[in-house]
This record gives C-alpha cells, sequence and structure tokens, in this order.
C-alpha cells in the first residue's frame, strides 16, 4: 500500500477566499479569484441538528456575477459538451466531463515552467519535456506579459502528443487566444482540446514551488452529469 | 514517482444527474443523491467567448425539486469538518478545524473496507434499545458497531463503513467505538455508505446531541457521505482519495470519492 510519508503533496488549486455571511449579520470578508469572480456562502441553520449548511451564494449580490457560481469560479476543469458544443465546425464524439473514464484526470505529469519566455508564443520546442499521453502542467513567473499558447502548438500538443489533460497557471500563462474572431477560427486551445476530450483544469497557482520535471497529477471533477466544468482541488505529488 | 498503476478505480461518488434549465428553454430532468437531494442548474452564455456555463441555482424561488434559488454545501458527495458546522454547538472543543484549515494529506491514504454485511439485525432486548428509533422489546434492531467489528483498521487510516441493512436494522455507530476510532485507531477520515446509522439523538440537549459528530469532527477527523459502491470493493484495505475544494470557511464541500484496489 502506498505511503504518503514518502511523498510530497503540493496544492495547485489557489486558495479562494470565501465572502461569508454569518447568522448574527456580519460579513466575514473574501476575496476573488484570479478572473474576479466571488465565492458567496451564507450560514443557515440545519433544522434537524442545529447545524450550520451553508448556502452557496448571496442575495446581496455581486457587481461583476449573479446571486449563485458557476462551475468556473475558483480553480476547475472543462470539457466540451455543454460548454463549447454549440460552436461550428467542432468535430463528432465531443464527451462530457461525466463520460470520460476516472483515470484522466491523474497521472503522470509534464512541468513546464517558463523563466525565460516573457509576452512570446509558446512552441513545441518549448515542450522538449512533454511525454505522449502526459498531464501536461504549464506556468511562468510573467503575470502581466504573460507566454501564451500559439494555436497551432496546441493542436500538436492534441493531436501529436495525444495528451490527457492541459493544466495551466493563471496568471503566468496565456491560455487561450482570438477569443472574439469570429468560428471556427476562434479560441484554438479550447478547439484543440475539447475537439479531442482532453479536459483543460485552471486556474491553477503554485507550479513554480514544484522541484522536479516530472509529477504526479490529479484532478478530479465532480460526478455530475450536465455540469460542463466544476470545481476542483488540484494537487501534485511529488517524491520527498 | 508516485503512482497508480496498476490500482483499479472504484467510483464511492454516486452520479447526480443535474435537473437543468438550458438556455433554449428546454428542461433536463435530474435525479437526487442517496439523502434525497437534488441538484439543479441553469444555463447560461458567456458572452466573452460565446460558450456555455451553468450556475449552481435552481429557478428564482425554486421549482417543484428543491423550493429556493440556492443550494448548499451537502448536496452530493461532501466532506465536513466541524469547524464552522458545529462549532456552535455547546461544548464543542475550541481547537476544532475547518476543512481549509486540514492539510491535503487529511483527505487521502490508506483505508479500511468495513462493509458490515455480517452484523444482522437482533431482537431488541427491551424498549428504546436502538438509538434512532422507538423499537419494543423483540424488534428487529441494527446491531452498535463495537471495535471488534473494526479488527483490520490500522492506525492513522481512513475508514470506509458500509451495511446491507435498512432502516432500523442498521448496524449503528456509538459515541465509544467513535472514541475508539479516535483515540486507539487514530482514524483520519470516516466515509460512511449505505445502511449505518451515525445521525441520531440530534434534538437530544446538549452536550449529549449528535454523539458520532461531536465526537469525529471534535477531534478534527472529517465525515464524507453519502458513499456508495463500498460494497463493490473487493479488498479489506486501498487507497482511497477525496479532497475538498479550497474555499476559505466552508463548512463542507462537495468531493469525488475514490478507491484504488489492487487489480
Amino acid at each position: 500500500m502506498i505511503d504518503l510519508n514518502n511523498y510530497r503533496v503540493v496544492e495547485l488549486s489557489a486558495n479562494f477566499e470565501s465572502t461569508v455571511y454569518r447568522l448574527d449579520t456580519s460579513v466575514d470578508e473574501g476575496a476573488p479569484d484570479v478572473y474576479n469572480l466571488p465565492w458567496y456562502l451564507e450560514d443557515q441553520i440545519n433544522p434537524d441538528d442545529s447545524s450550520i449548511e451553508q448556502l452557496v451564494g448571496h442575495e446581496a449580490g455581486d457587481p461583476v456575477w449573479p446571486i449563485p457560481p458557476s462551475g468556473h469560479h475558483g480553480s476547475h476543469i472543462q470539457l466540451g459538451i455543454g460548454h463549447n458544443d454549440n460552436w461550428s465546425d467542432l468535430p463528432d464524439g465531443m464527451l462530457g466531463l461525466w463520460e470520460m473514464p476516472i483515470d484522466t484526470y491523474y497521472g503522470e505529469a509534464a512541468v513546464c515552467f517558463f523563466d525565460d519566455l516573457k509576452g512570446e508564443p509558446i512552441l513545441p520546442e518549448h515542450l522538449g519535456n512533454v511525454q505522449k499521453g502526459d498531464i501536461v502542467l504549464m506556468g511562468s513567473p510573467h503575470a502581466d506579459d504573460s507566454p501564451w499558447i500559439d494555436g497551432d502548438t496546441a493542436y500538436w500538443l492534441a493531436e501529436e502528443m495525444k495528451i490527457k489533460m492541459l493544466a495551466v497557471g493563471v496568471p503566468g500563462i496565456g491560455w487561450e487566444t482570438k477569443m472574439k474572431e469570429p468560428e471556427p477560427d476562434n479560441c484554438p486551445t479550447h478547439r484543440a482540446m475539447t475537439g479531442n476530450n482532453i479536459p483543460i483544469a485552471y486556474p491553477l497557482s503554485n507550479i513554480e514551488s514544484l522541484t522536479q520535471e516530472r509529477v504526479f497529477f490529479m484532478s478530479m471533477p465532480l460526478n455530475v452529469e450536465q455540469m460542463e466544468g466544476t470545481w476542483i482541488r488540484a494537487i501534485a505529488i511529488e517524491d520527498v | 514517482m508516485f503512482s497508480l498503476e496498476g490500482l483499479k478505480p472504484v467510483d464511492l461518488s454516486p452520479r447526480l444527474k443535474a435537473r437543468s434549465y438550458l438556455v433554449d428553454g428546454t428542461l433536463l430532468e435530474g435525479n437526487t443523491d442517496p439523502n434525497g437531494k437534488p441538484w439543479v442548474m441553469r444555463e447560461g452564455r458567456f458572452t466573452g467567448d460565446n460558450s456555455l456555463f451553468k450556475l449552481y441555482a435552481a429557478p428564482p424561488g425554486g421549482d417543484e425539486v428543491w423550493s429556493q434559488e440556492r443550494q448548499s454545501t451537502h448536496h452530493g458527495v461532501h466532506i465536513q469538518g466541524g469547524g464552522g458546522h458545529i462549532s456552535h454547538w455547546s461544548g464543542a472543543p475550541d481547537d476544532m478545524k475547518g476543512l481549509w484549515e486540514m492539510p491535503a494529506k487529511t483527505f487521502m491514504g490508506p483505508a479500511a473496507v468495513c462493509n458490515l454485511k455480517n452484523l444482522k439485525p437482533l431482537a431488541a432486548i427491551e424498549r428504546g434499545d436502538y438509538p434512532a428509533g422507538r423499537v419494543n422489546e423483540g424488534d428487529p434492531c441494527g446491531v452498535k458497531i463495537m471495535p471488534e467489528h473494526l479488527t483490520h483498521v490500522e492506525k492513522g487510516d481512513v475508514v470506509l463503513l458500509a451495511s446491507p441493512f435498512e432502516d432500523l436494522e442498521r448496524p449503528w455507530l456509538s459515541a465509544e467505538t467513535c472514541s475508539w476510532l479516535v483515540l486507539d485507531r487514530q482514524i483520519k477520515m470516516l466515509g460512511i455508505g449505505p445502511g449505518i446509522l451515525w445521525q441520531y439523538l440530534q434534538k437530544a440537549a446538549a452536550p449529549g446531541n449528535s454523539p458520532v459528530k461531536r465526537v469525529l469532527l471534535g477531534a478534527n477527523v472529517p465525515i464524507v457521505q453519502p458513499l456508495v459502491n463500498i460494497d463493490k470493493l473487493t479488498k479489506d484495505r486501498v487507497f482511497y482519495v477525496s479532497l475538498p475544494l479550497r474555499m476559505t470557511k466552508m463548512e463542507a464541500s462537495f468531493t469525488r470519492a475514490i478507491a484504488f484496489e489492487e487489480a
């Protein structure tokens, strides 16, 4: 049996600071995620046993988001069905997160941290440590002038390297481009990944704290049919 | 490198089917979790790239399966700690932690699989012999789970409990056995599947109420439920993972519970 004492678990989901509305009407302030999306909770009493069961969302709302959150708040994972299968020219055979085998969501990962790549496209030659079938973890220290995934690179990862999952640190990586281009030239990373049933996990953090080029990565979606994106707790496991 | 190669994943999270209100007006029917709770969502469109998303929300005012717009953190399989959940109870320990204050390793590790199919119901010896119900002398009632029923639980384990019994015939977890799990076995998490009575005395006066929650959560041992498929596990010991989300101050969290067993 696996002995966890031999391994270091590295948190790759950023701490998401909830804003909590308390029973006594006080508010514990939180902080939004990197996309400025909030996470609101409201304490309520469960009448069965007088414990507190929090409601997700708050009636006070938020200037940038309606009352309850979507599955895309904080670190999350997404796939095509229910998400971008309304776009034209995507292939047949796309799947939802809930239709993928469980082992899609864990396995060996290549850590690609781009110290020296600032404001430039990420090309296959920058990804020499990626092996076929890998999960690919990308990050950089460049929050303002981030390297970005070139569309051709996205297709190279999806179709030549047949990666199993793309996991992206944000800020640090511009993982999507051409969001406002007319279809079918829009969002090449989305298209390359979801069109090939490769889930995308983001926004992640802490990738810079990984000490090894290859790690074990895990980010399980919730087991909910019709959720095109679900919140995740992403971890990497390294040898001590 | 850490690896799960050669281990078979077994999903212990029940499959939920979201009741989904789509932007085109379609309603996709859903199901409920083993506790009877639905999962209701409303679709929206992201103008940034014309992709779709779903809110974790029923229509304003609720619908016929959920009576309000918002849902709680206790829908579907979820994990709960004491902090923020029972910390307002009289007599709860001061050092009780919330899920967000526990390290990730709390939520994963070797697990003892305790499918208590041999704990067949007994006839009640006296009236009130079962904590959850008004059983009369001679009625069938569930057996109190004792340490001798849990002999393969090792120190530091996650413990997965289930049985095939229903209602008043379910074996039940006592405060004494919970204390043994905490103090002697030093378990790090309890996973509860079908057929186990663990919530009772919920309306008793403090500190006599909800003994299982008090003992386990009070000792910073999280509880994850409602699990399924524990009866499908073929080994007594598995590697188990169910991480909570990383939201601070969230007293309970949705989770995906997976057991990995040798093939």
